[in-house]
């Protein structure tokens, strides 16, 4: 994801390493606002929150870690406080299903459910299923990395992921039947 | 096996955290129970779907919008660094209870004895070429010239040494399984020259990895679903296998296997996309292959940096049968890394300076036996259950 050296050259006061870093975790933050924020401006408020917490914390970050998961524990806690702020709590059957006007790179795919369809599944499921979904499949993070990311311990990681998949299951059936409820 | 056990089954599968043994058991329930298949082609519906999901990209710049505000602070000095917690499995019991570990020799016996010979010729052939390990370590791309020209000298080397060693696969007691199963596509394993070409060869390695690390780094282009493919095919070979059970159970993917198969090396492990590639990468492997390119490169040499970063690495390594896992003790504690180079499981224990920690072997395809000799003299040996995420004290 970054190369190390960068890392260090940025960690050293190199403000210009501190910037091209940026640059390079700035897909990655967005992508992970976006799949959990579900809305666009709600992604850049969150990532630019977290792009600006990476360059004053970058100094605190030690090797120990995976960067790319420090990077993501920072936007997923972000996201999870915007979250709060934001959406009202509502129950699954309350929520509506609204896809979002993302920039998303079309790629067609042959699945057996759209996009859009999904997006807006993941967007009923509970904060802490969204985050491990969106770590697993958008940033492709294995279990220890989602663990490492979020503060979790790995079979906590599993729980919420199999809930989550099988969520999203009973929720993509409802809606391949004939519309979502609420 | 009851419904939810296979549905916690088909779970893992879908992260390909099964071992063949247990997908077997999946496939044989599926076979009777046509609930838990429908359910399975669901989930794996959703994953497929989710896995599908395109990349997005911010409508403008976030970076460019921040750097106004970027001048106007600064980062913050790292006076007190905070620790990231290291995760992992759980440690069984409390480490307090240590005993002084007695039964190794008789649980390990020969085979670790053979299995750490390996590793050491492994480990003495690299550094036949470890000009161009170093070279590696401090910068891969630069080494990436030398390590074409040493690519084939390396595997000569290999094969001149496999020849010498006393070892064979029918010493290598790991491999008996195979050997008394029978089965064609049942590859040596580790030890012999065929599986330590893949060692070295890169190329095939080297492309996986242009491919899923390119899916990782690149944020303008299609977010790598040439990457997934290979598991859609798996996948849907499964599925096809799963569609027929009923009428043929007998078939060989029913179930008619032995448990042996499970151990045996090489045989096709449809839930790990990158299994087809069976190599882990080496140092002096990342600098061979040039047809990278330079951001897959950076991602390599950023990937493996345990491995090319020489000052904080200890050299043993193990992989396990088939490949399919790395150990390695990086920074005093184990970590296993999957084909595809990520991480699967940490140790949370982390020892100190003087301790040796040893990895022993696999005893199969998902469990590490490794030993830990502490400065004082005790000895620990502890086990780490991939399947169960969980490391336990011996």
């Amino acid at each position: 994801m970054v190369a190390p050296e960068l890392i260090k050259a940025a960690q050293a006061g190199d403000r210009d390493a501190l910037i091209t870093l940026l640059r390079e975790i700035e897909p990655h933050v967005y992508k992970t606002a976006f799949y959990t924020l579900n809305n666009e401006q709600d992604a850049m408020d969150a990532s630019q929150e977290a792009l600006i917490r990476v360059y004053q914390k970058i100094g605190t970050y030690e090797e120990r870690a995976q960067f790319k998961t420090w990077v993501q524990r920072i936007v997923t806690n972000i996201c999870i406080d915007t979250f709060r702020r934001t959406k009202p709590a509502v129950s699954i059957d309350e929520h509506e299903m609204v896809f979002p006007s993302g920039r998303f790179v079309e790629i067609e795919v042959l699945t057996a459910f759209a996009s859009k369809d999904i997006v807006a599944a993941i967007d009923k499921l509970p904060m802490q299923h969204r985050t491990v979904v969106v770590l697993r499949y958008l940033q492709d993070f294995s279990y220890a990395e989602i663990a490492e990311s979020l503060n979790l311990p790995i079979n906590t990681v599993k729980s919420y992921l199999f809930r989550a998949r099988q969520q999203l299951q009973v929720l993509l059936q409802d809606y391949q039947k004939g519309g979502v409820r609420g | 096996m009851s419904c939810p056990e296979v549905t916690e089954l088909m779970q893992r599968y879908l992260d390909h955290d099964l071992s063949e043994m247990e997908q077997q058991t999946m496939v044989t329930h599926f076979g009777r129970c046509p609930e838990c298949a429908a359910m399975f082609e669901r989930l794996q519906q959703v994953s497929e779907g989710l896995e599908a999901l395109p990349d997005v990209r911010p409508p403008r710049s976030i970076v460019d919008s921040i750097l106004p505000l970027l001048n106007e602070i600064q980062p913050e000095k790292a006076d007190r660094p905070m620790p990231m917690p290291v995760s992992g499995g759980k440690t069984a019991g409390s480490r307090k209870d240590r005993r002084r570990f007695v039964s190794r020799l008789v649980y390990g016996g020969t085979a670790a004895a053979v299995l750490v010979l390996c590793v050491f010729l492994f480990q003495s052939m690299n550094h036949g070429t470890s000009s161009v390990a170093k070279n590696a370590s401090m910068d891969a791309s630069e080494a990436s010239a030398a390590g074409q020209d040493s690519h084939a000298v390396t595997q000569d080397q290999m094969k001149q040494n496999m020849a010498d060693s006393a070892v064979t696969p029918a010493q290598t007691p790991n491999l008996a399984p195979a050997a008394q199963a029978g089965k064609a596509e049942a590859l040596p394993q580790l030890a012999t020259p065929g599986k330590m070409e893949e060692f070295t060869s890169s190329n095939q390695y080297g492309t996986m990895k242009t491919e899923d690390k390119a899916k990782m780094d690149k944020s303008t282009a299609s977010s790598g679903k040439s990457a997934v493919q290979p598991e859609h095919d798996l996948r849907t070979d499964l599925t096809s296998s799963i569609a027929s059970t009923p009428k043929t159970s007998g078939t060989a993917s029913s179930g008619s296997r032995e448990p042996a198969a499970d151990l045996a090396p090489g045989t096709k492990q449809p839930e790990n996309p990158s299994a087809g590639s069976g190599a882990f990468v080496q140092p002096a492997e990342i600098s061979n292959d040039d047809s990278l390119g330079g951001t897959a490169k950076s991602s390599l040499a950023n990937n493996s940096k345990g491995l090319l970063l020489g000052a904080n690495v200890d050299l043993s390594s193990l992989a396990s049968p088939g490949n399919k896992y790395l150990a390695a003790v990086e920074n005093q504690h184990v970590v296993i890394r999957n084909s595809a180079g990520s991480v699967v499981f940490e140790s949370p224990v982390q020892w100190e300076d003087g301790d040796a920690v040893q990895l022993t072997q696999w005893a199969n395809s998902y469990q590490l036996l490794y030993v830990v000799k502490r400065s004082n003299g005790d000895l620990y040996e502890y086990m780490i259950d991939l399947a169960l995420q969980q490391e336990l004290k011996k």
